[in-house]
């Protein structure tokens, strides 16, 4: 026994210095290639491709912050407030859409939308729709994959706010919509601003929904300086202003939560009443509601579904389905245990450690979530190949026996460049569970005469189990959905869902990959729906314990 | 205990993975050509030989990764489309000359290295599709696109994808960096709207009314005259124009393979890129991809002998390749893909 227990302990060192490396290698890899200049291309990028980027970019993140920023708030507000038809279907099925790619919404309702979808050509002597393929189109189907962030951190606030607070303002003559607007609403801000940015970070990061819908951003301008301006140093000298620009945001917002800290906390959580809403109103709340989730998962997932069946009997079921599911789910159920372990040797690491060098280290760790997943794809492979190139070169001069490409020609590139992008998905949670279990707890076990390792196991780790599942279940869901960095890394004889669909997307048939397209849908819909199981069920509303609402919170921030 | 987890995945990975190097009857294709078009052909190939294709389908960055992967790449033949990602992957050192009287005599010319690293296998031409209810011309050259007539009537995909860019280099070839930086604003200003999608979206955009004309690569009208309901639709709403240049023939862009420099089964990489050259493949290419083949006497799809007569222009590919990054400069100065009135 004692022997496992050291050996828990020792692991956690290497597991946190494990987690540095794999985040910070394909960064320092960037650098070094953007170090190989080509400043000469500046002037060019600086005066015709970097202003027409940045106003794409500007215009993009100002369309989601309003737009997913009303509709997760609304939803929110309706939820938690008010009582209309159908609103505890809704509290348990909002999140859904998080189980969608942003470029699988893009694609059917590029489908639905365009010129010659089915819409636009019934409607066609009626009236012309705005056309789909446009920043406009772009911030409708970002918003409505991108507003859950906004709607659960926000869900969480309300009902983690004292249950006094609407009636306190009732009592002093507001009615309940000045309550909730002047009180209730602006107390939630912390938790708003924490949903935002995660739905920011994502919609920065993509390029492969964007560029499809003919928005250039500087995720967009970074792939085209390397692909089309032939400058890999300039586009890595772009990707790094980038992440600096993300860095410097995610600072700010931490700054700015951590001032809110305070007016968060509340241990008593007693669910205000909620005002049932009348006739007209009813109608109207239940309609917007119901219509926003038709929108933004009902009609493309039944469109997905209807085109899968349509493909059933053509379909190669073998290679075109079964087989990219099951890699799928092996890589994607490995990987995401790989970086939850790596995320709990972190946490605990910080636990114990909390002022060390490390430790602060492992909080800039999480922004690979920013960096759009081509770039970092390039940085990893860069970085890995040299590992093996070397290894390989010095065990062919020592022994004579070549090693090959030990990590870059296996499922492991894949594996340590998911750590990379997918870090904060684990660590965020853990840390935030740590942080929230009291350090006196340590100090009562130490005195028992407890050394930290039985600690971290006998009283740490049954506390953070339930997070670890929750963890565990986003970075599936993240992964199984993640296309860019599988499509450069993956070594020969590794095709996923997400590849093989975009293999039949680029060709124009896109039908032939709706099967593929549904499983990725199907996996985010389960893990989902047990992660509501986690937090709460739909009958009992937010009952979870203070601690999983916190975790849930924490989730959504990385 | 906690090892054992990150152990058990690292399994998993491993076993995930099917590292095929060097092996017997095997060869290893990194390529841009989407799946679903090379697979038939492949499928062909390991009939006749034996050999086993491995392939790795991407969008971009597989000359990166193979130059990365070095010596220990698993990399036999990069398969893909464009002259200057060929003539590229020859100049950053990836590819290995091959000398091979077959490909010699199957593969004309100037349509191959004079030193062998890279090789054509295909052409495609880039073409006016104009709709068959709106346009009465017969023949446009690539001039004409910037003609004012056609203001609010064209629709073409992004100014920076490899198929224009390629144009727009041999334009300059022709005309030199000023006129065609004054033929691409003219073509800017006609536009119907914002550059974007595909070739094909370009056919889907005419049949739906939205323009009247647009450029597009001649193999699409064929793949959607094949395709389902819908694109039939699209490919039926379209004539095929073979644009060519005032003194000059049509551009033509090709498709092509390299040997890879440190190709583990270099032998059964020549044999496949023999095998793509010779008779059978040939003729898949033109059957079932609506290519015009390389090798003389294979008769192209009856879609694209439709078109008429192909003349190809004559510029040396070698000269548009040089081109293509003064190209893409003066797409980015017109600010191109922002669309007409910008
Ligand atoms: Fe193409």
């Amino acid at each position: 026994m004692s022997v496992t227990k050291r050996g828990g302990l020792s692991a956690i060192t290497p597991l946190s210095g494990l987690a540095c490396v794999l985040c910070i290698v394909p960064m320092l890899s960037l650098l070094t290639v953007a170090l190989r200049g080509d400043a000469e291309l500046w002037p060019h990028l600086l005066r015709f491709v970097l202003p027409y980027a940045l106003r794409d970019t500007l215009l993009l993140a100002a369309g989601v912050v309003i737009v997913a920023g009303a509709i997760g708030t609304a939803l929110a507000s309706l939820v938690s407030f008010t009582e209309f038809p159908g609103r505890r279907y809704v509290s348990a099925l909002a999140l859904l859409p998080l189980a969608f790619p942003i470029y699988l919404h893009a694609f059917v309702y590029v489908e639905l939308l365009d010129s010659a979808g089915p819409v636009q050509q019934a409607l066609r002597d009626v009236v012309r729709l705005p056309e789909i393929r446009s920043l406009a189109g772009a911030i409708a189907i970002f918003s409505l994959v991108l507003y859950p962030y906004v709607y659960v951190t926000l869900r969480l606030a309300f009902a983690g706010q004292h249950s006094g607070l609407g009636e306190v303002a009732r009592t002093l003559g507001c009615t309940p919509w000045q309550a909730f607007r002047r009180v209730q609403l602006p107390a939630a801000r912390p938790a708003f601003a924490a949903g935002i940015s995660l739905a920011l970070m994502e919609a920065l990061a993509d390029f492969g929904a964007s560029e499809y819908l003919g928005v250039r951003t500087i995720a967009y301008s970074v792939y085209s300086t390397w692909v089309t301006r032939g400058s890999l140093p300039a586009a890595a000298q772009i990707a790094l202003l980038l992440v600096a620009a993300v860095a410097t945001l995610a600072f700010i917002e931490h700054v700015a939560r951590r001032r809110a800290a305070f007016s968060q906390k509340s241990n008593r959580v007693t669910p205000s009443r909620r005002i049932a809403l009348n006739g007209t109103k009813a109608a109207a709340a239940a309609l917007f509601v119901w219509g926003i989730l038709a929108l933004a998962f009902f009609v493309p997932a039944v469109f997905l579904a209807w085109t899968a069946a349509g493909t059933l009997s053509t379909v190669r079921l073998l290679e075109d389905f079964l087989y990219p599911l099951a890699t799928t789910l092996a890589l994607a159920v490995a990987a995401a245990a790989f970086i939850a372990v790596l995320a709990t040797g972190a946490g605990y690491y910080q636990r114990w450690h909390h002022r060390s060098f490390m430790a602060r280290l492992l909080n800039l760790c999480g922004m690979g979530y920013a960096i759009p997943g081509v770039v970092l794809a390039l940085g990893a492979l860069f970085a890995y190949t040299t590992f093996d190139n070397l290894l390989d070169r010095i065990s062919r001069s020592v022994t004579g026996y070549s090693t090959g490409l030990v990590l870059s020609g296996t499922a492991l590139v894949l594996i340590f460049a998911y750590a990379a992008r997918f870090f904060a998905v684990g660590f965020g949670p853990v840390s935030a569970r740590f942080h929230q279990i009291n350090r006196s707890q340590d100090q009562v076990a130490l005195t028992l005469g407890q050394g930290p390792p039985s600690i971290n196991r006998w009283v740490l780790l049954p506390q953070i189990t339930a997070t670890l599942a929750a963890a565990w279940l986003l970075l599936l869901v993240d992964i199984v959905k993640e296309l860019p960095i599988t499509l450069l890394l993956r070594p020969i004889g590794i095709e996923t869902l997400a590849t093989s669909l975009y293999g039949h997307a680029s060709r124009g048939q896109f039908e032939d990959g709706s099967l593929a397209a549904l499983a990725i849908l199907g996996s985010g819909v389960a893990a989902v729906a047990i992660l509501q199981q986690l937090i709460y069920r739909p009958e009992q509303p937010l009952r979870a314990s203070p601690g999983i609402r916190k975790v849930w919170y924490a989730i959504t921030r990385p | 205990m906690r090892m054992t987890i990150p152990a058990a995945a690292a399994l998993i990975a491993m076993t995930a993975a099917a590292p095929a190097l060097a092996a017997d009857g095997q060869v290893n294709v990194y390529t841009y050509r989407e799946p679903a078009l090379i697979e038939p052909i492949f499928a062909e190939f390991t009939e006749e030989s034996g050999i086993k294709v491995n392939v790795i389908f991407a969008k971009d960055g597989l000359e990166q990764k193979i130059l990365a992967e070095g010596q220990n790449s698993p990399a036999d033949m990069l398969l893909t489309t464009d002259i200057a990602r060929l003539r590229e992957a020859a100049d950053i050192g990836i590819a290995q000359p091959v000398a091979s009287d077959i490909l010699k005599q199957a593969i004309p010319e100037q349509l191959r290295d004079p030193g062998g690293n890279w090789f054509a296998l295909t052409m495609r031409a880039r073409v006016v599709y104009a709709s068959k209810e709106r346009v009465k011309d017969t023949a446009i050259t690539y001039e004409d696109l910037a003609d004012p007539k056609w203001k609010g009537k064209i629709c073409i995909r992004s100014g920076q994808h490899i198929y224009n860019n390629a144009l727009f280099a041999a334009y300059l070839g022709k005309h030199g960096e000023a006129e065609t930086e004054t033929w691409i604003i003219g073509i800017k200003n006609n536009l119907a709207q914002k550059p974007s999608g595909g070739d094909r979206d370009v056919a889907k955009d005419i049949a739906a009314g939205v323009c009247d004309i647009g450029l597009g690569n001649t193999y699409y009208v064929g793949l959607m005259s094949n395709g389902n309901d819908e694109q039939k639709g699209w490919a039926g709403a379209i004539n095929v124009i073979l644009p060519t240049f005032k003194d000059g023939g049509t551009h033509v862009n090709v498709s092509g393979a390299v040997i890879a420099k440190h190709a583990p089964n270099k032998d059964n990489a020549v044999k496949l890129l023999e095998w793509l050259a010779g008779d059978k493949a040939q003729q898949l290419y033109a059957t079932a991809n609506y290519e015009y083949p390389v090798r003389a006497g294979i008769e192209t799809a009856p879609v694209v002998a439709g078109f008429g007569e192909l003349k190809p222009d004559v510029m040396p590919m070698a000269e548009i390749a040089e081109n293509k990054k003064k190209a893409a400069e003066i797409v980015d100065r017109v600010a191109f893909d922002e669309g007409p009135g910008t």
